[in-house]
């Protein structure tokens, strides 16, 4: 029972961190003047009352609360536990555990490590001197409830009482409560409570990062990305080579900025629309080495394209990346094991693609704009109709020479066809027919899609290679590779946007609503599945998905952005809730 | 070769309970064991409220409702519409764990091994379950039919190289495996009765997964199969087998081995009353295996953790006993390392048993297996966790919880000195109530008396 309380205590206190914001008449920007100037890393939630209330009282609560899955979730033996041990310190403290959190966590909740002492601490900056002295005590009066009550060590510092539970210190100061794992931290703190001292505020790169601050915010954290540089440690992260393709790719340029940045911030907002996390470094496009040019472009402004809108979009990618620069360059990029599997797919890809060197020929011909879109199949009407229902994909390239590649390309793929046409025969797997269109003067499509057997030509449940139809399409500039006829023909025959690029290196954006759509395609799948591998019943099965679907279906969007501008490179996330 | 000499008329005679051998919860314990997957302690004490004699032909008579078949059946088509057999194997665990036709299931699951067809090779999924649903069909029914319709089944063909055959040059293997492995066994045929029974077979082949009749390719000349002489096509081969005397024998002494003892070997005195029956019932399996469960020889010593469990009993028992559910992924996966990966037999010959179950790697994996099932967080024990559901069937002491698992898991009293550490460990222990009857379950089913069905 013990154990419950304390639990309780401490679940109470730890969702402290969603909370508080009273007034902040003389309330400091940041806690960093607490914290010791050799700190590399510092987060805090700024108004925890705010977030708590956001989270707390959002629309979407009510909605989760009326599941019945969640209904079912609060009947059980330990949710009910969790319940009398919450009673029991709303008892003690004599208010409610929504009112514990507001008061323990008023002003601000603080983090930070210490790298000097290898300690993590954290400051609640309460409401009140009198609440603080509370919580501590009653914390203390629970430990000893509880069943390692031997190891609870008390102590006192500058006049200072404290305690120690399981390696964890504890000490209340004025309106004050800190938490630290290493004594040396938690008394260097307390010296900075009562008499000041140099502290991380005093940290040129800290300042700067906390001029640069948007006010606004939920928490703000600051990474001192050179101190930890400086002192050996991640080693990883700094090196020059990340030997592995996809990561190199996606982060690359991001490896290159950690190398000669000074530090890193991380900014969140939240509110009832929407939930964002951004993290920003300083940047200079000239950090970015030679071979590394790929990923930002020669002058570290490469921005990702606009893609063409198309109905039933489930996932954009946009993105400037060289690939065939990247290709060629795989030798500086990559150890000797990654550059063998280059030179063998090197060789294996030019035979695919009829004799043309993959890497100058067939890459070489795109342009660095790359856009990737996934959009849902509707096989309403559609026979045979396979049974798991997969969203189309394609990639949509700009040409450099479209006059000549065109042609080129067109080929390629009916080459291509006609191999997996004879690898397939052997395998005794559908075959592909192929088609061509043209459409108008300056668009034409080249389509392949599966025979199906005699009998099943009108399956509904047929097998998972009728989602694909793989079609190339080519109007202009522009060039189609999909997994399917369809979306070839809607993204080849899309009016070109202006401008023709985003205002980022890469967007990525998944639309919630066509994914609960295309989860809900494959339902019975999801059902299977989860009865597989949770063991449950097909009722249970069925609840779980349909609470899956549900909750889904409460968000709108979510979106990934990382962009370089004003000697700053961002990452941000932000998801979106619906209305 | 080690035979049971036994009276045949005690041993066939239906069992009635006596103070010797009475019908209590570890008699009905192991009659859920052999003719299923395990029982509940709940579903254990329903059947000592009945006759066993009514209780056997329950099982029997189970079916799986309408609604619970389609369930399988989504499942099913789930797995095949991914064409990866690794699901299929899953799905059968969870069939194997929730049908409420044991018997049917297990019988299944014999066929599979008698007709024993692997996925390695055919590499087809949906030829893999269209045979499965063959084997359920026909689990308790007849086998003479049974052997036809395998006979043409495309994976069973496929596994033996026998996709095509010409009158030119009549492919002998599956002319070879029907009498030897199949229905016969051997010393009952001739290598003649091979070469003739393969010429029957010509024509048979498989286009497109399906079987076909080539007419072209039919040797429509005279053979003579095992002594019946004629024009005789495939399914006159097929029916002449199973008409053979051998064939009831042959199939009446796997069924004893299957459902009684792995070892000794049934004499032929034992075999013949069973092999006459089965014969009367126009090879009807049904009535044979009933009457084998409702046997003296079924509840005596004679049978009593005479079988080695198989990993599938080790699995799908252990959480059957105990009303329990997991991740069927990894219990299939978890099964195929212990040697008996559904769908995938390591031979023709299926898996030997027995003894062949259990070596030092295998025991250690098998105790490893219980303890990632105890342990795994996708195990539940009719929705709690272990202790929970110990507790809500009233187990509150550690003695309690010996009784309680040695009546559903053991098919011999657990030795004293295995008891005693129990009771130590559970004195000694400051640890919570989950990990102490973890560690208390684990313990008990490394015991050698564990692996014993």
């Amino acid at each position: 029972m013990m154990r419950i309380l304390v639990a309780a205590w401490l679940v109470t206190m730890s969702i402290v961190w969603g909370q508080a914001q009273v007034a902040t008449a003389e309330k400091p920007l940041t806690d960093a003047k607490l914290y010791p100037a050799t700190s590399i890393a510092y987060f805090e939630l700024s108004a925890p009352v705010d977030l708590f209330a956001t989270i707390l009282d959002h629309p979407l609560r009510e909605k989760i609360e009326s599941l019945q899955p969640y209904q079912m979730a609060i009947q059980s033996q330990q949710y009910k536990q969790f319940l009398f041990g919450r009673g029991m310190v709303e008892t003690q403290l004599q208010m409610t555990w929504r009112e514990a959190l507001e008061t323990f966590a008023a002003h601000r909740v603080s983090v930070a490590f210490d790298a000097a002492t290898q300690g993590a601490a954290m400051i609640a900056h309460g409401k009140d001197a009198e609440s603080m002295k509370l919580f501590h005590q009653k914390l203390l009066e629970f430990a000893r409830l509880g069943e390692n009550r031997d190891s609870i060590k008390e102590g006192e510092y500058r006049g200072v009482q404290a305690y120690q539970i399981n390696g964890t210190r504890f000490a209340a100061y004025e309106d004050r409560m800190l938490i630290t794992n290493k004594s040396e931290l938690g008394k260097q703190i307390l010296d900075r409570l009562i008499d000041g001292g140099e502290s991380l505020a005093e940290n040129q790169r800290f300042q700067t990062a906390l001029a640069a601050r948007d006010q606004k915010l939920a928490g703000w954290g600051f990474v001192d990305v050179q101190a930890i540089r400086d002192s050996g440690v991640a080693g990883a992260v700094y090196n020059d080579k990340i030997d592995n393709p996809v990561l190199e790719l996606l982060l690359g340029g991001i490896q290159s900025s950690l190398q000669k940045t000074t530090y890193a911030t991380i900014s969140l907002t939240a509110n009832v629309s929407n939930v964002g996390l951004k993290l920003g470094i300083p940047y200079q496009a000239a950090w970015i080495p030679e071979h590394r040019e790929y990923y930002f472009g020669p002058s570290g402004d490469g921005r990702g394209p606009v893609l063409p809108a198309v109905p039933e979009t489930l996932f954009t990618l946009s993105t400037y990346r060289n690939v065939s620069e990247m290709w060629l360059r795989a030798g500086d990029l990559f150890g000797a094991d990654i550059n063998d599997g280059f030179a063998m797919a090197d060789a294996n890809l030019t035979t695919l693609f009829a004799g043309r060197d993959f890497g100058e020929d067939i890459l070489g011909s795109l342009e660095p704009e790359v856009g990737f879109v996934a959009a849902r199949q509707d096989f309403s009407d559609v026979l045979p109709r396979p049974t798991i229902k997969l969203p189309a994909f394609a990639f949509v390239f700009d040409l450099k020479q479209p006059e000549t590649m065109t042609r080129e390309l067109r080929r390629i793929f009916q080459s291509l066809i006609g191999f997996l046409n004879i690898v397939g025969a052997m395998n005794g797997q559908n075959q592909l027919e192929l088609d061509m269109q043209k459409i108008g003067d300056h668009a034409e499509l080249v389509t392949s899609s599966y025979v199906p057997e005699a009998d099943d030509k009108e399956s509904t449940d047929a097998h998972i290679v009728h989602n694909f139809s793989p079609s190339v399409g080519f109007a202009g500039k522009r060039f189609v590779v999909s997994s399917s006829r369809d979306l070839a023909r809607q993204l080849t025959l899309a009016k070109t946007a202006s401008p023709a690029v985003i205002d980022d290196n890469t967007s990525a954006k998944l639309n919630a609503s066509v994914l609960r759509d295309v989860l809900s395609d494959n339902r019975e799948q999801l059902i299977a599945q989860n009865m597989l591998e949770d063991g449950n019943s097909r009722e249970e099965a069925e609840a779980v998905i349909n609470l899956l679907l549900e909750v889904v279906g409460y968000f709108q969007d979510a979106s990934l952005r990382l962009g370089a501008a004003d000697d700053q490179l961002e990452a941000e996330f932000k998801l979106q809730v619906r209305p | 070769m080690n035979q049971l000499m036994i009276d045949p008329a005690w041993a066939w005679t239906q069992y009635k309970p006596s103070p010797d051998v009475p019908w209590d919860l570890p008699t009905a314990a192991h009659l859920h064991r052999r003719a299923g997957f395990g029982a509940t302690r709940q579903q254990l004490e329903n059947a000592v409220a009945r006759q066993p004699t009514d209780v056997v032909a329950d099982l029997l008579a189970a079916t799986e409702p309408e609604t619970y078949k389609s369930q399988i059946n989504s499942l099913i088509k789930a797995a095949l519409a991914t064409g990866n057999v690794k699901r299929l194997s899953a799905q059968w665990v969870y069939r194997m764990l929730t049908t409420p036709a044991q018997l049917q299931e297990k019988m299944t699951l014999f066929w599979h091994g008698h007709f024993a067809t692997s996925a390695d090779k055919v590499a087809d999924a949906e030829l893999m379950q269209q045979q499965n649903d063959l084997l359920r069909e026909y689990a308790l029914g007849d086998f003479s039919q049974l052997l036809l319709e395998i006979s043409r089944d495309p994976a069973m063909l496929i596994y033996l190289d026998s996709v095509s055959n010409r009158k030119a040059h009549p492919n002998e293997n599956y002319a070879r495996e029907i009498m030897e492995l199949f229905a016969l066994g051997e010393g009952n045929y001739s290598e003649q009765d091979i070469r003739e029974l393969a010429r029957c077979f010509t024509g048979w082949e498989i286009k497109r997964k399906k079987f076909r009749f080539n007419r072209y390719q039919h040797d429509d000349g005279i053979k003579t199969v095992l002594g019946t002489s004629g024009k005789l096509a495939g399914e006159d081969g097929v029916a002449i087998v199973a008409a053979q005397d051998a064939a009831p024998r042959f199939i009446v002494r796997k069924l004893i081995q299957f459902f009684v003892m792995d070892e000794p070997v049934a004499a032929d005195e034992l075999v013949e009353p069973l092999a006459i029956q089965l014969r009367a019932d126009n090879m009807q399996v049904a009535p044979t295996v009933q009457r084998i469960l409702a046997s003296n020889l079924f509840f005596s010593t004679h049978a009593r953790a005479r079988k080695v469990r198989s990993p599938v009993e080790v699995g799908v028992g252990f959480l059957r006993s105990l009303a329990a559910s997991t991740d069927a992924y990894q219990l299939a996966d978890s099964l195929e390392q212990l040697g008996q990966g559904l769908y995938y037999p390591p031979s023709v010959k299926g898996w030997d048993g027995g003894r062949t179950w259990i070596n030092s790697s295998t025991l250690l994996s098998r105790a490893n297996l219980i303890r990632r099932l105890v342990d795994g967080g996708k195990t539940r024990f009719d929705k709690q966790s272990l202790d929970e559901y110990l507790k809500a069937g009233g187990v509150d002491s550690s003695k309690e919880l010996i009784d309680y698992l040695e009546t559903s898991l053991f098919a011999v009293p657990i030795p004293a000195a295995a008891k005693d550490r129990i009771v130590d460990l559970d004195a000694s222990s400051g640890r919570d109530a989950q990990r102490r009857v973890a560690d208390a379950v684990h313990i008990l089913c490394t015991l050698p008396e564990f692996q014993l069905a």
